[in-house]
């Protein structure tokens, strides 16, 4: 009787100590609390390829960026089909903190200074938190510092001013994101009566991750030009690369300008007529 | 009856004895370090789950990849995607046991080396792995730590050629916890 008792007691004992052993894996689940899990390089840059992305430079990232717009391969063998022709565009991106980015830039055509402020609003998100897309919003101002042969355009500096305004939603499926800008630019002077001061425009933009390296870009903003049909929407496909801290594309396009304001409202080339160029964007983060 | 109520007694203790061995923390702590000569990456988590069984040396800790904070910017995303693959392996996890418990006196203050023994995973790889941790016992608190380093090809870590330079072949590990009693 009483060695059965012992058994008893034994046998017990052992049951509590087997459960308790297998049970440090489920308690282990159980206490790992579930995070956000906010999506992360829904594009490899901060440009998709001429228009900005929602990414930005985390807080105290440094960007330093060179894109080249080459001339048209129409342009035949005398302009080494069109290589012999560029506009540059050199941008420093800084992140204030992980929702501000500011930038400053340059490009050589119509010798064009940049500046512009990215606010991240929202961030796709799974987990804890749910929410299906990332918003940012772009804020932009551009001056032409060209000398005008008008001496009287030259003195006002107002009449250079270009401003743009963008609306970036995106989101991140898998390999697949796709981005909408609906975008405003305003321009304080325009070449001609005919063209306008405000261009209501809408960006569309994705990107197909092939390998961790590697993918593909293409982007298209529809706008509403004037009336004057030698404006054209701009179309940009590209092939990207990163590798350690950078991120180099090289693409194709129709547009030479590459700052905003210019591209959407100054895309003088088509690509129904072949007026197509080679470019390239590298960044380089620091 | 007498009989019955010893046992009921007895078998309420144990459980009562098992509770008050169960120690864990939601806040432990993960560090890691890849040092090469070009760049320093490391990483910070403060979200480790971990329990230890003061009874039968049991420890078992678990977090989750994403939760690393990073001193280099961009490195967080490199990381996650490239490196850890952390959307196909969410989790790391060590289980194992503290081999020499009879060297450890929980009940006086002091430092205590612990020889711990058990399984680590991380990038959906699973090695054996023998470390030695210090537990400190102080005023009856348990914390325990480890410092060890990991042979990332052994979990099947692959880095890119053109970055080989700048990626640590064997990458440095810390982890920290506080323990407290689990109810």
């Amino acid at each position: 009787m009483k060695l059965k008792f012992i058994a008893t007691i034994l046998f017990f004992i052992t049951l509590i100590f087997s459960a308790s052993a297998q049970d440090l894996d489920a308690l282990l689940d159980e206490e790992t609390d579930e995070i956000t899990d906010y999506s992360i390089a829904t594009f490899l840059n901060s440009r998709i390829i001429n228009g900005h992305s929602v990414e930005q430079m985390p807080k105290n990232g440094l960007d330093f960026r060179i894109a080249h717009r080459f001339g048209t391969f129409n342009e035949g063998g005398k302009e080494f089909y069109g290589l012999d022709e560029s506009n540059s565009y050199f941008v420093l991106d800084y992140g204030i903190t992980d929702r501000i980015m500011v930038g400053v830039g340059r490009a050589t055509l119509n010798k064009l200074a940049t500046g512009y402020l990215k606010f991240k609003i929202f961030r796709q998100s799974s987990g804890a938190v749910n929410f299906p897309m990332s918003i940012s919003f772009l804020t932009s101002a551009s001056a032409t510092t060209k000398t005008y042969s008008d001496e009287v355009r030259n003195d006002d500096f107002i009449s250079r001013l270009d401003y743009t305004y963008q609306l970036l939603l995106a989101r991140k499926m898998n390999k697949v994101s796709v981005q909408l800008s609906p975008t405003f630019v305003h321009r304080n002077l325009v070449d001609t009566k005919e063209d306008l001061n405000n261009i209501a425009a809408l960006g569309i933009g994705g990107r197909y991750k092939i390998t961790s390296k590697w993918a593909v870009n293409a982007e298209y903003f529809y706008v509403n030009h004037s009336s004057l049909d030698k404006y054209y929407n701009p179309l940009s496909f590209a092939v990207s690369y990163q590798v350690s801290h950078h991120v180099f594309q090289i693409l194709l396009t129709n547009s030479m300008p590459i700052t905003a304001n210019s591209f959407i409202g100054n895309t003088t080339h088509s690509w129904t007529n072949g007026d197509l160029r080679l470019g390239f964007n590298i960044s380089t983060v620091f | 009856m007498k009989k019955i109520t010893i046992l009921v007694l007895l078998l309420s203790s144990t459980i009562f004895c098992f509770s008050q061995n169960l120690f864990f923390t939601k806040t432990g702590h993960a560090y890691f370090m890849s040092h090469t000569d070009a760049i320093d990456i490391d990483g910070n988590n403060n979200q480790v789950t971990s329990f230890f069984n003061k009874e039968n040396g049991e420890v078992v800790f678990q977090l989750l990849i994403k939760s690393f904070k990073f001193t280099l910017a961009t490195a967080e995303e490199h990381f996650n995607e490239t490196y850890m693959e952390s959307d196909k392996f969410p989790k790391a996890k060590f289980k194992g046991n503290v081999m020499n418990m009879n060297e450890i006196d929980f009940n006086t203050d002091g430092s205590y080396k612990a020889k711990v023994k058990g399984r680590l995973t991380i990038h959906g790889a699973t090695n054996e792995i023998e470390q030695e941790g210090i537990v400190t016992i102080k005023d009856g608190e348990i914390s325990a730590s480890s410092k060890f380093k990991v042979n990332i090809a052994d979990y099947k870590i692959k880095v890119p050629k053109m970055v080989k330079e700048r990626v640590a072949q064997t990458v440095d590990i810390e982890v920290d916890f506080n323990y407290e009693l689990y109810k």
